[in-house]
């Protein structure tokens, strides 16, 4: 991927860290590639219903489990298989398709795959595969830092 | 509809759950009509051989004796 493919997104605040990810269905027969939002806050992956309409997700649930945001009443909700592609790695997850999201967020599920580095002070976003030794680090500085 | 097979999924989960403390303790398991198509310890496998497996019907998968660890999800508020 190219130093496009992860970037801190300024339009939020605080600034939003995000990357590119390749969205594939479980067989691997469609697929989206989509800015998904870092988000080491959540437990799950969350899709948007534009998503899954590409990719019809909504056909293969694999779980079922209880979705609660904090200070929320806990929902029992059905997970569904995806598979995302960031920086190479391929990850199998289940993600959450929500209808009051408008930007897919990677949770934890995914990123724990990954090594990901945050630099606020410097304005600095390294997110690689571990595995890799040598790799080239793809890193973006925040404008004015 | 898939969601509905799903609930009936992990329901017969419940029935071979007290054989698989014994079995599969720690181990991802999909269940699908009623039996368990794959084990393994990773989601990501297990899920991927169960879609070959049953080619591609509604299967549940979870922990066998962490179920309530890895089906309890948090997210922030937004």
């Amino acid at each position: 991927m190219s130093e496009s493919s992860i970037g801190i997104d300024e339009t939020y605040y605080p600034p939003f860290p995000w990357c590119l990810a390749n969205i594939y269905d479980l067989p691997k027969t469609k697929n989206v590639i989509a800015k998904g939002y870092t988000d080491t806050g959540s437990d799950v992956t969350i899709a948007t219903m534009d998503i899954d309409e590409r990719l019809e997700l909504h056909r293969q649930p694999v779980t079922l489990a209880e979705i609660m945001g904090i200070g929320g009443k806990p929902e029992v909700r059905a997970l569904y298989a995806a598979v995302f592609i960031v920086k190479g790695i391929e990850v199998v997850t289940a993600v959450d398709i929500r209808d009051d999201v408008e930007e897919v967020l990677i949770g934890r599920d995914i990123l724990h795959h990954l090594s990901l580095s945050i630099d606020w002070k410097k304005g600095t976003i390294d997110l690689k595969d571990p595995m890799i030794r040598g790799q080239r680090n793809t890193k973006v500085k925040l404008k004015g830092k | 509809m898939s969601v509905e097979k799903l609930i009936k999924e992990k329901e017969a989960y419940g029935k071979l759950r007290p054989k698989l403390l014994e079995w599969s303790k720690g181990k991802w398991v999909a269940i699908c009509n009623g039996e368990v198509v794959v084990q393994g310890d990773e989601f990501g496998e297990v899920v991927k051989r169960a879609y070959q497996a049953t080619g591609g019907e509604v299967f549940y998968v979870t922990k066998v004796g962490e179920e309530q660890k890895v089906e309890r999800k948090l997210y922030r508020n937004r």
